[in-house]
């Protein structure tokens, strides 16, 4: 046990860099703007998570149907835990970096996976607990507060993300196993990442449900049974809870053994196949019969062509980078042309009166969708970090910092723009835009791949991690991935709202969106221009 | 010509990496830097290459100021840190045609200095291998065949030797050697003073990232070894 919390120990504190945050020198290095940010992160994630519980407490209290919080608090939380998780594990557990160095200590296999599983469930718990806990306060609001109902809630927050990370942590050894019986382990765990990313987000969103905007309550009952039945079916644990939470203690056993069980024997599925999948997975194909003279064929190429060429073999070899910047293109030519068959064939008939406000209601949302999804983890909110430990090759090389710059945005607007011109075409020609329309549902995206491309960058350049182990720290964590997140909300945001004052007034606004993006564009252009190259020799390779 | 005047860096706003270091390395010299671990090698190597910005002070490189001029500059240095990092996702030919193209090398003249120095090294069948299959010691000497194909005018290594086997030494030292006949530069920082000794025709110490002794071997070293003059220096510096 000892020996589990020391690795335990030691991973938190490499994992986190914690010591070089919380040393005071660095703090005071940083001015403490990596601090305000994080708190800033922080409070922004809380101010959405006690807004969606405040809804459902709106209408969990309108309905009399108190039990809705606690569902929804426990089955988000697992969702958000799961999307968190899911990129997380594999490489935590098969691509670490400190795996020779772990297996040549006097440590069993198993203590080891128990304490990497650990540190995935701690980061698990932050995920949770944002958005249990709001739910969970809502919840305590109408029912009160009980000796019974907070041991219970206790419980439920402190087991609540195991069973999930025991879900992740059995997918990346599925994976791992696959993986480590092929030669080209990379285009093998990228391709099974990218079918299971999309296995989940296709199961989420097969649960449909739209918010009622009524105060009748017998329609509120019904939407609250809807939404109940929609989070139980989700995440059927959630019975479990409300069960546990009326003071049913089989069901808070039986919630234990459901959550502790599974997490033991998988750390004992895969801590006995630890060392096998490591090795294997890390094995690289070798020939070594390579021909020179092959090469004399080869032609040379320019410098930007050669660094997008490099962009893109780091994208197709790093399945957490591939998932995360190509599952958001794929699902936004889906989102966007299902809203655009949604809105043609769910409003109404555009007939009589109400062609024209038909119309306005669907050119003017198609339009924001696809600007809201051109902003989805842009590639470039990461591609420096990708860089990692590499980076003294482009720094110690003559490549001017300006064409470099012009390369991460073109490589980042690539995986963008091109799919985004097919799903606005389709999704214009199903809304039957006029010739303005079209060309502004076409524009709007291109210009907001531009536009988040831009900010991801400038946020990359200013908020890198170059001191990686495994590709997801680079990728899934810190403020250069959080940031453009935060801000396409914002974007989608005001002119979100610009797009509702269009549909009040029966007005198409799509060219007001297009100057919008466009004007944004320009000042983000010119922030990179006179801040970029600084920035970029600013970083320490 | 490489002019080092009164480098200063500092790090977390009051440590001295690098205080007032000065040096100059001529044409045709091969420069031996040392010191022990932390003492500043690296931080001033990277300085030099504008892998880092520093705070004080000036490097130039043939009249050109390395701070202003960073293209011009790498075009005409190459250098190799002392663990060398490469993209493990490309194979051994695609990493050295990817410095060639970024670098501008000509196809034919850049094949045929592949072929020799990967010849030399003995990786020619290695280079359609994925560079994470590669040994430390092949990464290494890849890396180096990346900065030689280069024909730089000045030749940065942080501790070259280490991981490469007595051979690939011997090989690394000749081609250093050789570049100086043609009237570029070495500049390397090393652990091994043997080879030091043996190589340089001139060599700073370093230490608590000031220069201690610096000049000819002859005039830094007289009559004791290299290693003598540099423990002396070392345990006068630790009871100061």
């Amino acid at each position: 046990m000892k020996k589990f919390f020391t690795l335990l120990k030691v991973d938190l504190i490499n994992g986190f860099s914690l010591n070089k945050n919380l040393n005071k020198k660095n703090r005071k290095a940083n001015k403490g703007s990596s601090m305000g940010l994080m708190i800033f992160i922080v409070a922004m994630f809380l101010i959405m998570s006690f807004s969606y519980a405040f809804m459902i407490y709106g209408l969990a209290s309108g309905a009399d149907r108190p039990d809705l919080l606690l569902v929804y608090g426990v089955a988000v939380g697992v969702i958000v835990t799961l999307m968190m998780t899911f990129a997380n594990a594999y490489g935590t557990l098969f691509k670490s970096r400190d795996f020779e160095l772990l297996t040549s200590l006097p440590v069993s296999s198993r203590t080891v996976v128990a304490s990497k599983v650990a540190s995935l469930t701690i980061v698990g718990y932050a995920f949770f607990a944002l958005m249990y806990v709001p739910a969970l306060i809502m919840y305590f609001i109408i029912e009160g507060v009980s000796v019974v109902s907070l041991f219970v809630s206790i419980v439920v927050l402190l087991l609540g993300p195991l069973l999930v990370t025991s879900l992740c942590s059995l997918v990346a050894y599925i994976i791992g196993r696959i993986v480590s019986r092929f030669k080209n382990k990379n285009t093998i765990s990228t391709i099974l990442y990218v079918i299971f990313t999309i296995a989940l987000i296709i199961g989420i969103y097969a649960i449909n449900f739209t918010m009622p905007h009524t105060e009748d309550v017998a329609v509120l009952q019904a939407y609250a049974d809807n939404l109940y039945k929609v989070f139980t079916t989700i995440y059927p644990v959630t019975k479990v809870v409300v069960q546990a939470m009326y003071g049913n203690l089989l069901y808070l056993l039986f919630y234990v053994a459901l959550m502790v069980v599974p997490y033991i024997l998988f750390v004992i599925i895969i801590g006995n196949k630890y060392v096998y999948i490591n090795t294997h997975a890390k094995d690289s194909y070798k020939t070594s019969n390579y021909d020179i003279s092959k090469e004399k064929n080869n032609k040379t190429r320019g410098l930007l062509k050669t660094l997008l060429q490099k962009e893109f073999k780091t994208l197709v070899a790093t399945p957490v980078y591939l998932t995360n910047v190509v599952i958001g293109p794929v699902m936004s030519v889906a989102v966007i042309i299902f809203t655009a068959y949604m809105l043609r064939y769910q409003i109404g008939p555009a007939t009589g009166e109400a062609v024209n406000a038909t119309y306005v209601i669907s050119v003017n949302i198609v339009c924001a969708i696809t600007l809201f999804v051109s902003g989805i983890a842009p590639a470039s909110g990461c591609s420096i970090s990708m860089e990692g430990k590499r980076f003294w090759i482009i720094k110690s090389l003559p490549i001017d910092a300006n064409k470099y710059i012009r390369s991460k945005l073109l490589f980042s607007y690539l995986l963008m723009g091109p799919v985004m011109i097919i799903a606005s075409v389709v999704a214009s020609i199903i809304v039957q835009a006029n010739w303005l329309d079209f060309i502004c549902i076409i524009l709007v995206p291109q210009i907001a791949a531009m536009l988040y491309s831009l900010i991801g960058l400038l946020l990359n350049l200013k908020f890198y991690n170059l001191e990686w182990d495994n590709p997801t720290q680079a990728v899934k964590q810190g403020a250069n991935v959080v940031l453009p997140m935060l801000i396409d909300f914002g974007i989608f945001g005001h002119l979100a709202a610009l797009v509702a004052v269009g549909i009040i007034f029966e007005i198409s606004l799509t060219w007001a969106v297009l100057i919008a993006v466009s004007i944004l564009c320009l000042v983000f252009y010119l922030i990179i221009r006179k801040h970029g190259v600084s920035l970029y020799n600013k970083i320490a390779a | 010509m490489l002019e080092i005047c009164n480098l200063v860096k500092v790090y977390n706003g009051d440590f001295r990496a690098v205080d007032d270091v000065s040096l100059t390395i001529g044409d045709g010299e091969i420069f031996g830097f040392i010191g022990p671990n932390g003492a500043g090698k690296t931080t001033t190597i990277k300085s030099v290459v504008g892998l880092i910005e520093f705070e004080g002070g000036s490097i130039s490189f043939d009249g050109l100021d390395v701070a202003k001029n960073r293209n011009k500059v790498k075009e005409k240095i190459a250098y190799i840190p002392d663990n060398p990092e490469i993209y493990d996702n490309l194979t051994g030919i695609q990493y050295l045609n990817f410095i060639g193209d970024i670098c501008s090398l000509e196809k034919d003249a850049r094949l045929k200095d592949i072929e020799k120095y990967a010849d030399m090294f003995g990786i020619t069948k290695n280079l359609g291998d994925l560079v994470s299959s590669y040994s430390h010691g092949m990464k290494q000497k890849l890396a180096l065949i990346s900065a030689f194909i280069r024909h730089p005018k000045l030749l940065i290594l942080d501790e070259p030797f280490v991981g490469l086997d007595p051979k690939a030494s011997h090989d690394v030292k000749e081609v250093m050697k050789k570049m100086c006949e043609e009237g570029n530069s070495v500049f390397f920082s090393t652990h091994v003073l043997e080879v030091a000794e043996k190589l340089c025709d001139k060599v700073a110490i370093i230490n608590h990232g000031k220069i201690v002794a610096s000049g000819t071997m002859e005039e830094v070293k007289g009559s004791s070894s290299l290693e003598e003059v540099f423990l002396s220096i070392a345990s006068k510096q630790e009871e100061e």
